[in-house]
């Protein structure tokens, strides 16, 4: 049959392949078309056909999918894309996973993924939210029509080689060096491609004008669907860093996985605020921006990733797809922008008069297009210092600004009544101005990483230096930032809506609070005795003052992160206490069985949850989602009382890590196929002797590339800390080993506190019990649907683990050997520069120019030379942008100083908003003022509305 | 791929069976739409699986990709014939889409209100906030939802008065006046009660109440949520 079917498709089936994205397009261009008509025709026949054409649009990418696997499957070496993943000899579930392997195939991936995503809204959408349909469809094709650009025209997986079809394929290199690459992206898509569904829906509320909690309802699902696999595919990407590549970490901050955590945390932000419009109908503006900023954020993000801008150890090869993104990128921002500047009179409840859109537009993009004059200085070969560059288009941009706001926009307003009745806010004591706290940490920290990610891109750019942004840079300012976000946390869930009394403040902050000092005066106490000393002073990143407030801080990091856990899990639990308190009062409790309470606690409390009213249900189910994130917090603190060390063994011979003794074994030594296994079998012990486990770290040395063998790690995992064991080399005659072990304190807790936040998220998630059904049908029903929409996001994220456990820590295939700490802190600063490993520190990098280079700079060490010395002369001799830190001198000290600038504007810019928010609330007429008055005329006042308030709030999901 | 060809045209054979049958054409090409629908899919797969084991899993592939070319060309068809005006919408959908309504700023703002004051008794009933804070601001929160919901009141006077007219007229066709009263006050709620299925709590209160048992039910019940007993004959009547 196979012959038959190859003869029949024959020569043209490559062909047939890209005429089926052409036809994609073709397909989603006419639904585009229709969706667009149906909104403005208003009519039920127009949308339903852009309903049909979209669910064509959807089945139509499925084709083309099963047709690039099909060429996976039969060896249709024609294609390049086929040739260069795939060979004969690959099982055929890794064939399937190279569907996705490559750019040309991941793209595919993504569109795929999306129109599962588009199906799975055009069908809920059903005959709900009428209005905004046809907007949310034509959005979603014209995303579709993007990436369907992108295939047909710049990354084609159907494009066939020009030399004809080979013999063999590729096939998936063991020791492929871009390999992160294949394993990360998918496992985050699922949340990258999610966002895409809400920003539908802001388009579909911003073209209509139904900016009302509408879409807020209809989108904050999907968000928090997206929300939730940006969470889960973060943490993967960090398992599999840690399990996988050898180096004994799991965050490097690499760009890509920066453009991974942005989304996250603008997803973060959004879910907070929104909360805020729902309740006051504020923040509109704002809450649009989030949306546009996530959804940006991942396009951005696949820019970063695909482009070759940054030098990552992730990057594609250079493609011209970048070019393709920075369109697209312009073209969103561009008409977002306008979007919502036509919509200013709505988004910001002013009365909407042609003349005041035409004033916030034009206003607007004179306020954007003022950055151009600037930015052509900024970017254009005029030879001039870098400083005077920055303040000449500080100073222009500024100008700009200036007169397109006080000249265009007030002349254009020009008798216009500009005065907004919006709700005012009761008190800064109120859970309303700790959600604004908590997205000014947020966007904050965004902001941070977003520049500094992007800084060796713009001083390039800028002053023709080149310099690169390394771990020691975040590690060093993103502990305060994350901690402070972190407080804001654990603080804002003790203040209730609209307005928290004093004595319940101080009631609720008493006992976290006390906890919070008694841990930080016990981890003082103890600390250094049982191995987790509350302070650990490590080296500065920078000279000066600076460096030194930083340093200190940092000193400090484990002491402070263990002691804000406690305070937020006694806030949370605190939460919970009274929650169940208050239910017991009312007697809401009585609805749970108790047999749930006797069989461990859990599922009583559970169902308790899951039970509540969906506002409630949200809540706590949030509660849950933040001790996740305590728990992952954690976890990261643990990483202040790791302990590197590196030892050779011979056979029998043993070494004490921290609490453990490592015992060698020997070396055992396994084929199959494709390689040879070497192992170094370890036994782990503990202080008295007793064996806690064997530990087989491996070298796999591959027929294909014997040159370079893989290092595999072997781990023993247990909920205090993992013992984490690398082998360098091993001499096959004297049965010696070179080995390094890492004792990583609480890692799993990282792993566990995912866990614990997607238990969280699905309770947030829950779909609303209907009255009608019965209790346990609901109960099954809601459960099902969410458990199986979870595992499928859950198995999509996980494939490519699977796909390529085999090839693994290639990009490590040698091993690094730092002698002590003063070494470690050194290599830790400076990058390897042999430019095949991208961004490798010397700390990390196991290549042999990297070797070389630390040879030579353990023999200054020997000679006497200094840190500062050592770093200042590889600096002179290869250049700033080999440094992990940029020196902290000139225009580069914008990297921090930029960032500081905005946080602290924005401070100053929450403050001014909730003063006049405040004020406002004085001046009006029905708000606490004369409240009082109010509630002393209240017994005379109830009159037949007040019933029905009350029945209204009876009805209302509480 | 020879198979899945003369499946679908024993498709199109039943399917012709099917219109030479049925009375209404409207109804025919619904239920051949849902017959489509979900008879490619569970055939391909028949199919796919068939072929997979009979040969490999490439021609599986090949058939899926076949069926589910012919289910995009058959989703582009009632696409485009809908959109030609040639093929029935769903039941209920014109009618829906008919009755859209534009952002009613008052049921917005009284939402919040609501809303306002049942965050206000679950921070109270938590302890997040005293009485006396308590008392203060649900009063003014109160106060507010009262003047909203004058406003809203004042507002559908006018329809309110015109439904009133129009259900008396066709009562009084029927010979029944006098019960008219109360059934109107529901009707013109209901013209305020739009259709959104989501903001429907917000919105008016009409409630409903039972024949039976006088229980208060939702103003959308079909049933009544004590004894069961229909809600819906009532309002046909009245109609």
């Amino acid at each position: 049959m196979s012959s038959i079917l190859s003869s029949l498709l024959g020569a043209t089936f490559p062909l047939f392949g890209s005429t089926l994205l052409l036809a994609v397009m073709v397909v989603a261009g006419y639904t585009f078309a229709v969706a667009v008509a149906a909104g403005a025709n208003g009519k039920a026949r127009t949308l339903q056909a852009a309903r049909f054409g979209a669910y064509g649009t959807v089945v139509l990418v499925g084709v083309t999918v099963l047709c690039l696997a099909y060429a996976f499957v039969s060896h249709d070496f024609r294609i390049r894309y086929v040739a260069h993943y795939s060979d004969r000899s690959m099982a055929l579930g890794y064939l399937l996973t190279a569907l996705w392997g490559g750019q040309d195939g991941s793209l595919l991936w993504w569109l795929f993924l999306l129109s599962i995503y588009i199906g799975l809204c055009v069908r809920w959408l059903g005959k709900r939210h009428l209005e905004l349909q046809p907007y949310v469809i034509a959005t979603l094709m014209a995303v579709v029509l993007f990436f369907c650009v992108l295939m047909a025209f710049a990354a084609n997986p159907f494009s066939t080689s020009v030399a004809g079809a080979r013999a063999d394929g590729e096939g998936l290199n063991p020791l492929l060096q871009n390999f992160y690459m294949i394993i990360h992206p998918p496992s985050l898509y699922v949340g990258f491609v999610g966002c895409t569904i809400p920003f539908a829906f802001a388009v579909g509320a911003l073209i209509t004008g139904r900016l009302d909690h509408e879409w807020i309802v209809a989108s904050r699902k999907w968000m928090l669907f997206a929300w939730m696999f940006l969470g889960i595919g973060n943490t993967l990407g960090m398992l599999w860093a840690y399990e996988e590549l050898g180096w004994g970490g799991y965050w490097a901050w690499d760009p890509v996985e920066n453009a991974a955590f942005m989304p996250f945390i603008t997803a973060s932000a959004y879910i907070h605020s929104v909360m805020i419009q729902e309740r006051r109908g504020m923040l509109k503006v704002w809450n649009v921006f989030l949306i546009c900023l996530t959804f940006f954020m991942t396009i951005f993000g696949t820019f970063l990733t695909r482009s070759g801008a940054i030098a990552s150890v992730h990057s594609f090869a250079q493609s011209s797809i970048g070019t393709y993104f920075v369109y697209f990128l312009v073209l969103l921002a561009g008409f977002a922008l306008t979007l919502v500047l036509y919509r200013w009179p709505e988004l910001r409840d002013l009365p909407p008069t042609a003349r005041l859109r035409r004033a916030a537009i034009v206003t607007g993009w004179v306020v954007v297009l003022a950055f151009a004059p600037g930015l052509v200085l900024l970017l254009g070969k005029i030879a001039m210092p870098a400083t005077a560059k920055v303040g000449v288009f500080a100073l222009s941009t500024g100008l700009v600004v200036y007169v397109g706001i006080e000249v265009v926009f007030r002349r254009m307003t020009a008798g216009l009544v500009l005065k907004s009745r919006r709700p005012a806010f009761e008190s800064v004591f109120s859970r309303e101005f700790t959600f604004m706290l908590n997205n000014w940490g947020l966007l904050s920290f965004l902001l941070f990483v977003l520049v500094a990610t992007t800084f060796p891109m713009i001083t390039e750019a800028v002053s023709g230096e080149k310099v690169s942004v390394g771990p020691p840079y975040y590690n060093a300012w993103v502990q305060p930032i994350g901690l402070t976000i972190f407080s804001l946390m654990g603080i804002g869930t003790l203040f209730g809506w609209k307005k928290t009394s004093e004595g319940a403040l101080k009631r609720a902050f008493f006992w976290p609070t006390l906890l919070l000092v008694l841990t930080a005066a016990l981890h003082f106490a103890i600390g250094r005795r049982i191995g987790y000393p509350a302070v650990i002073w490590s080296d500065a990143v920078y000279g000066g003052a600076l460096g030194t407030a930083l340093r200190a801080f940092n000193a400090f990091t484990p002491v402070i992160g263990v002691s804000m856990c406690v305070f937020n899990t006694a806030i949370i639990v605190q939460e919970f206490v009274m929650l169940f308190r208050s239910r017991a009062k009312t007697g809401a409790g009585k609805g749970t069985p108790s047999i749930l309470w006797w069989i461990g606690g859990l599922p009583g409390f559970l169902y308790s949850i899951v039970t509540l009213a969906p506002a409630s249900r949200r809540r706590y189910g949030g509660y849950i989602v933040h001790f996740g994130i305590v728990c992952m917090f954690l976890g990261f603190t643990g990483k202040s009382w790791t302990i590197d060390k590196e030892a050779t063994l011979q056979q029998g011979q043993s070494v004490e890590v921290g609490d453990y003794k490592l015992q060698y074994v020997g070396p055992r030594m396994e084929l199959d196929n494709t390689k040879r296994m070497v192992f170094a079998d370890m036994n782990v012990l503990d202080k008295t002797g007793r064996i806690l486990g064997k530990l087989a770290p491996a070298k796999f040395i591959f027929k294909r590339m014997p040159e370079s063998p893989t290092t595999e790690v072997a781990m023993l995992h247990t909920l205090k800390d993992d013992v984490y064991v690398v082998v360098g080399t091993m001499n096959p005659q004297t049965k010696t080993a070179s080995l390094q072990f890492h004792i990583n304190p609480l890692v799993s807790l990282i792993w566990l506190g995912c866990i614990i936040l997607i238990g969280g998220s699905i309770i947030c998630m829950w779909p609303q019990l209907e009255p009608s059904e019965s209790r346990v049908w609901a109960f099954a029903k809601g459960g099902a649907s969410v458990a199986a929409s979870v595992c499928l996001g859950v198995i999509l994220a996980m494939t490519p683990a699977r796909a390529f456990a085999q090839g693994t820590s290639s990009l490590h295939a040698g091993t690094v050997h730092i002698e002590d700490d003063r070494e470690r802190a050194l290599f830790g600063g400076l990058r390897c520069t042999c430019g095949g490993c991208a961004r490798d520190l010397l700390s990390t990098c196991a290549c042999s120019y990297a070797d070389d280079a630390r040879d030579l700079i353990r023999k200054k060490i020997s000679a006497g030379m200094t840190h500062d010395q050592i770093i200042a002369e590889y600096a002179a001799k290869w250049g700033t942008e080999f440094l992990a830190v940029p020196p902290d001198r000139g225009a580069l000290r914008a990297i921090y100083a930029v960032p500081l600038a905005v946080i602290a504007a924005g401070a100053v810019g929450l403050v001014v908003v909730v003063r006049r928010w405040r004020r406002r609330g004085d001046g009006d007429d029905a708000t606490p003022g004369d409240a009082k008055k109010l509630a002393g005329g209240k017994s005379t006042g109830r009159d037949a509305y007040d019933t029905r308030i009350d029945d209204e709030l009876k009805d209302l999901d509480g | 791929m020879a198979k899945t060809a003369s499946a679908a045209r024993t498709k199109a054979k039943s399917a012709k069976v099917l219109e030479r049958e049925a009375p209404s054409p409207e109804e025919t090409e619904r239920s051949l739409g849902r017959w489509v629908a979900r008879g490619l899919p569970i055939v391909t797969v028949a199919i796919a699986f068939v072929v997979g084991f009979a040969a490999s899993l490439g021609p599986a592939l090949l058939v899926l990709a076949a069926g589910a070319l012919l289910g995009t060309i058959s989703l582009l068809w009632a696409s485009v014939r809908t959109l030609g005006g040639d093929a029935p919408l769903p039941e209920d959908l014109e009618a829906l889409a008919a009755r859209r309504h534009g952002v009613d700023g008052l049921a917005e703002k009284k939402r919040r209100i609501l809303r306002a004051l049942k965050d206000l008794e679950h921070e109270h009933e938590v302890g997040k906030i005293e009485d006396a804070d308590y008392e203060e601001i649900a009063a003014s929160y109160r106060e507010q939802a009262k003047d909203v919901m004058r406003d809203m009141d004042a507002d559908i006077e006018p329809l309110r008065e015109r439904a009133e007219q129009i259900a008396t007229q066709h009562l009084k066709k029927l010979g029944l006046d006098k019960p008219a009263v109360v059934d109107t006050s529901n009707e013109a709620d209901e013209e305020d009660d739009h259709d959104d299925p989501v903001s429907k709590p917000e919105v008016a209160p009409a409630r409903r109440e039972c024949s039976e048992c006088t229980t208060s039910n939702e103003a959308d019940a079909t049933f009544c949520k004590k004894c069961g007993a229909s809600l819906v004959e009532k309002d046909d009547d009245a109609t």
